[in-house]
């Protein structure tokens, strides 16, 4: 009962950075999409040009941690004389570790489809893109529909990480809360549950989402 | 632009074709002329190079000698050029490779709309011939998967067809079919080569091929062995290597 009555009390503050965190979340999301899709094109190129800088990005950015990039773009660039508020740095550092994820997602996606949809599409007089536009795509954006979910959640989570950059989303909030009034467990305990029920909804969505799509083909 | 009627009148030539993957050499000198209204088959033993051979045809592999020509122009190295002129080659294979998102009746509509650019009604009525010609009407809003397959090695015939090509490619077309299905394909062969369609059929159904070939090639280790008239080949053939092959794959039908 105590408990619901200082959830009920703190509620409106959190709710505000929790607001920030899905802003956070969808940019990463849209801006990663974009980033996935370009670097996933690249990735299945033959062409070296195209091949080796998609391939150096996600090596580079699976391979470091998270909180690593944020601090970079937030407070390594200003040596370079490129400063940028909490808000654009953060989504930027989101978007660009979703990006590399989205990449892999997209490309396994893509080369799951067997090489006989590209041979008949070609053997119909389609060029290459025109096969992937309306052959390989449709196809393989079903298979990704999961593994992107997953990814989705994971950001939606990892997006936690831009508190250190004074970024105000959900664990930020919570934060400020427990250093003026100490009541760390409790506010800790009421942020966790915030996640988990915009996690929780977000799987929901997609598991419908996921069955719409299953009905055809 | 060079050529009368006789050049209109091949259909696909090639000149002393060489393809290998890697060190394997596959292709080793292949010269073939195919004629407008021709059903020619190839046959001979797995490896032999026959598959590779008609994906030659429509550049889905690369050569690396030698020339191949459709309608009197060599096959181009420019992807639209090339995408333009396989719209003249239809090609069935052996695992169909029917686009599973698509009914029978968008597999086909698909590239006459999309890649030839005809309205969609015309599209259509094509189609709805074709889907007659295969005996699949009552099929035309059913996904791939829900089809024998048989079903849909006649669908993927019916979908080359829609873009009214040259000439048709067969590789091994009931190769991948249950015995019970292959003949319901082999009749819809059969009724185009009647109809005076250009083919080139790469086979294992020997018997089939004696019925409707106008020409067989023996083809072995990259090379073409023997060609002649069925009944020739398949009574009196000349070379001892045709004869054995022959003679091993009557055998075991």
């Amino acid at each position: 009962m105590q408990f619901v009555n200082y959830a009920i009390e703190y509620l409106p503050l959190l709710l505000r950075g929790a607001l920030v965190t899905l802003e956070l979340t969808a940019l990463g999301v849209l801006f990663g999409l974009v980033l996935g899709v370009i670097a996933a094109l690249g990735r299945i190129s033959h062409f070296w040009l195209f091949n080796v800088p998609a391939r150096l990005y996600t090596w580079i950015i699976r391979g470091t941690p998270l909180l690593v990039q944020i601090l970079i773009i937030y407070v390594g660039l200003p040596s370079l004389g490129i400063t940028l508020p909490p808000f654009p740095a953060a989504v930027i550092a989101l978007s660009i570790n979703s990006g590399a994820y989205i990449t892999e997602i997209i490309r396994a996606g893509i080369q799951s489809i067997d090489v006989g949809q590209m041979e008949a599409s070609l053997s119909l007089g389609m060029t290459y893109g025109k096969a992937m536009r309306r052959i390989i795509f449709p196809q393989a954006y079903r298979r990704l529909l999961p593994p992107l979910v997953n990814e989705f959640v994971a950001l939606l989570k990892d997006s936690s990480l831009v508190s250190v950059i004074s970024m105000e989303e959900l664990l930020r909030r919570g934060q400020e809360i427990y250093t003026a009034n100490f009541k760390q467990m409790q506010t800790l305990i009421l942020v966790g549950i915030l996640y988990l029920i915009m996690t929780s909804i977000f799987v929901l969505v997609a598991n419908r989402l996921e069955k719409r799509l299953a009905v055809r083909g | 632009m060079s050529g009368g009627m006789s050049e209109q009148n091949i259909v696909v030539r090639a000149l002393d074709v060489h393809k290998a993957f890697g060190a394997l050499r596959v292709l080793e000198g292949v010269t073939v002329e195919i004629d407008r209204g021709e059903v020619l088959a190839i046959i001979g033993p797995s490896g032999s190079g026959k598959s590779t051979l008609l994906r030659c045809f429509n550049g889905l592999e690369e050569i690396q000698g030698g020339s191949v020509e459709i309608l009197g122009t060599p096959l181009s190295l420019k992807p639209r050029r090339l995408a333009k002129q396989r719209e003249k080659l239809g090609m069935v294979f052996q695992r169909f490779h029917l686009f599973p998102h698509l009914t029978a009746f968008q597999n086909i509509i698909e590239a006459p709309i999309h890649v030839k650019g005809v309205s969609r009604k015309e599209a259509e009525r094509i189609a709805y011939e074709l889907l007659d010609k295969v005996g699949l009407r009552d099929k035309a809003n059913v996904y791939p998967s829900q089809l024998s397959g048989g079903q849909q090695q006649r669908v993927a015939i019916a979908r080359a067809l829609a873009m009214e090509p040259d000439v048709l490619l067969l590789d091994e077309p009931t190769s991948a079919l249950d015995p019970e299905l292959v003949g319901e394909v082999l009749q819809v062969i059969q009724q185009l080569a009647q109809e005076g369609m250009t083919m080139v059929l790469v086979t294992h159904e020997m018997a089939f091929a004696r019925k409707v070939a106008d020409r067989v090639i023996f083809m072995e280790g990259g090379v073409i062995v023997e060609e002649g008239a069925p009944e020739e080949m398949f009574t009196r053939a000349k070379s001892p290597r045709t004869r054995q092959f022959l003679q091993q794959v009557m055998h075991e039908e």
